[in-house]
């Protein structure tokens, strides 16, 4: 089982975002606070007997490591008088 | 030869006026203790790596002072109290402290510390992690259709908590967009309607108390596009999952 669809039978995220398609399949983004990966995969018949898993994708995420490097100096150095 | 074949001996005092100090080592003890008496001071202090178990149960009229003292790295106490009046002081001083008190009857919490943070269960649970956020959307939805925009079930072993969902519609053509977009917003929870409710160009419905979802049950938000135009439509969910 990909971790996408693990984590959606499982529970194991906060937010979903689902992007319903035309055809009836949908375009699931899961995210779990705290973690730095999201999870994106595309289902046919989401929760039918013949589910489909047709594309899955991990994504990195969270502000660019250059935010993440002042932020970091920010805390070392604090705030200017 | 003691008094069991196990070479075990009985002791039996009978008096008026009893003092028995017991000093056991061993490697395993068995010590069953029963006392009737209408005057009973019990010292007890056991130090061992590891008690099993501890079982007092003590009916009296009248206890004049239980002091229980534990010092472990990890504790389970359950206090079950039956009893016409009960004082309970609890002094508890931890980095980890989950605290789970049920009383039938009146509870009266009188809280004295310097800083005391008290939070709504929806709260605490978003404070925990346990938050449950569902967006969803359809797009170029024609008048009078409707698009699924979130469908989920909740896992085995947990129970999901609802406290508000919204929806909101646009004019999928720029020629529409000055025009009314009118939608209604439908949460199923277990296939059958719970709760509706529309608006020009969307909304957000906050309900008084959450709504339990139980596991293997499942939630849908259905939005439809009312509107005379073709409209993308977009609808969240809110919750926590424990």
């Amino acid at each position: 089982m990909f971790k996408g669809v693990e984590k959606l039978y499982s529970g194991d995220f906060n937010s979903m975002l689902q992007e319903w398609q035309p055809d009836g399949s949908v375009i699931i983004t899961l995210k779990a606070d705290g973690e730095h990966l999201a999870y994106r995969f595309k289902v046919r018949e989401l929760y039918g007997q013949h589910e489909e898993l047709v594309d899955h994708q991990v994504i990195p995420i969270g502000p660019p490591q250059w935010v993440n490097d002042r932020m970091k100096e920010a805390k070392k150095h604090g705030p200017e008088d | 030869m003691g008094d069991y074949p196990d070479w075990t001996d009985l002791v039996q005092v009978v008096g008026a006026d009893i003092m028995v100090p017991i000093d056991v080592q061993g490697a395993y003890i068995m010590l069953p203790v029963d006392i009737q008496a209408q005057y009973v001071t019990l010292e007890m202090d056991i130090v061992a790596q590891t008690i099993g178990h501890i079982d007092v149960d003590i009916a009296a009229q009248s206890v004049g002072n239980i002091a229980v003292s534990i010092a472990a790295s990890a504790v389970t106490l359950d206090v079950k109290i039956t009893a016409s009046s009960v004082t309970l002081n609890v002094n508890i001083a931890a980095s980890s402290v989950t605290l789970t008190v049920s009383v039938s009857g009146t509870a009266q919490i009188d809280i004295e510390t310097q800083s005391v943070g008290v939070s709504f269960q929806g709260e605490w649970q978003v404070e925990q992690g346990k938050q449950k956020h569902f967006r969803g959307s359809g797009t170029n939805i024609s008048s009078g259709n409707f698009a699924t925009v979130v469908s989920y079930t909740v896992p085995s072993g947990k129970n999901l908590y609802v406290y508000s969902f919204c929806f909101a519609i646009r004019a999928t053509d720029a020629a529409d967009r000055n025009n009314n977009q009118i939608g209604i917003a439908s949460l199923f929870r277990a296939d059958a309607a719970y709760l509706d409710f529309g608006a020009n160009g969307g909304g957000s419905y906050t309900l008084g108390a959450p709504m339990k979802v139980a596991a293997y049950e499942s939630i849908n938000l259905l939005v439809y596009n009312m509107a005379n135009h073709n409209c993308n439509l977009t609808g969240s969910v809110l919750g926590y999952e424990v």
